[in-house]
């Protein structure tokens, strides 16, 4: 079937192209065609610049879309073009935009605008898998989180009140403890941040070093003020890496 | 949890295993993961294991 528009124009059996749409309005460069089999796209000056492929695949910027939805394009600077947008209106200060950087590394960034300036919010360098992000750091930055953490009694029959990432811990002793870890760190160069609560009336309690650092365990030991092995009451562990 | 797990160092005291209850393991689980290899082992229920720690050194592995 041909379908003519304005007398000369119109749809037909012809598949066109970017520079030349199959259908098309007043502008002969913009408009749709049909680049293969079962595959439509859409052209505007000349140039594709989306395409819906036989599998069902949505390119923008691409003709070989590699996802339900793929958007492509250079890598783009603060404030530049981003890859997507999402926003309550078309004004740009409220909206918040998904880039990938022109770094060279193809980082995953996501910005925002405020008060006329792009503004950073977090980044995913995608060579290290680095997560970063402001959340009143002043700058984005890697976000070091807490690998780990355990808060117990050692005084009594020892018991875990809560944890993250711990199987268990092993009472050694009097003041002697054993931090397992649910899943190892990378290596043992972690930092610890150790409390310990000492039991005795009157004296207080402080862990003065932790030692046996390992990927998978933590021994630490808990002092009083005379430097002897004491049970802590609020023994608490936090692993930074 | 409500279970412990001992095991006898090699001073010749004793080791308590105290399970975290929110690590997702049983007991079991915790023990193959924690307790040193080849090292004997045993679970125990909570009310096994001595409240007054005044002479926690002396324990022994039975």
């Amino acid at each position: 079937m041909t379908l003519v528009l304005n007398g000369t124009t119109g749809v037909s059996s012809v598949d066109g192209s970017a520079s030349t749409p199959a259908i098309q309005g007043t502008d002969s460069n913009t408009g749709v065609f049909f680049p293969a089999a079962d595959t439509v796209a859409i052209a505007t000056g000349g140039s594709e610049r989306l395409r819906a492929d036989s599998s069902g695949n949505v390119g923008i910027g691409t003709g070989s879309p590699q996802a339900k939805l793929n958007s492509v394009s250079t890598g783009a600077a603060l404030g530049g073009t981003a890859q997507f947008a999402v926003g309550s209106s078309s004004n740009d200060y409220e909206n918040t935009y998904f880039r990938i950087d022109n770094s060279g590394n193809s980082n995953f960034c996501i910005d925002q605008k405020l008060s006329g300036v792009f503004y950073n919010r977090v980044l995913i360098e995608r060579t290290t898998g680095n997560f970063k992000f402001d959340s009143g750091y002043g700058s984005v930055a890697t976000a070091y989180g807490c690998r780990a953490w355990v808060n117990f009694n050692g005084t009594g029959v020892v018991a875990i009140r809560a944890s993250g990432n711990v199987t268990s811990i092993t009472d050694n002793g009097v003041g002697d403890y054993t931090v397992n870890f649910t899943t190892a760190m990378p290596d043992a160069n972690y930092c610890a941040a150790l409390s310990g609560g000492e039991g005795t009336a009157g004296s207080g309690g402080r862990v003065p070093a932790s030692s046996g650092a390992t990927t998978t365990t933590l021994r630490i030991q808990v002092r009083n003020l005379d430097n002897a092995a004491a049970d802590g009451t609020d023994v608490l562990v936090a692993i930074f890496r | 949890m409500n279970q412990r797990i001992i095991y006898p160092t090699d001073d010749g005291g004793v080791a308590v295993i105290v399970p975290a209850p929110e690590c997702g393991l049983t007991i079991e689980e915790i023990a193959a993961k924690d307790v040193p290899a080849g090292k004997p082992y045993k679970i125990v229920d909570v009310s096994d294991i001595p409240t007054d720690r005044t002479f926690r050194a002396a324990w022994e592995y039975a």
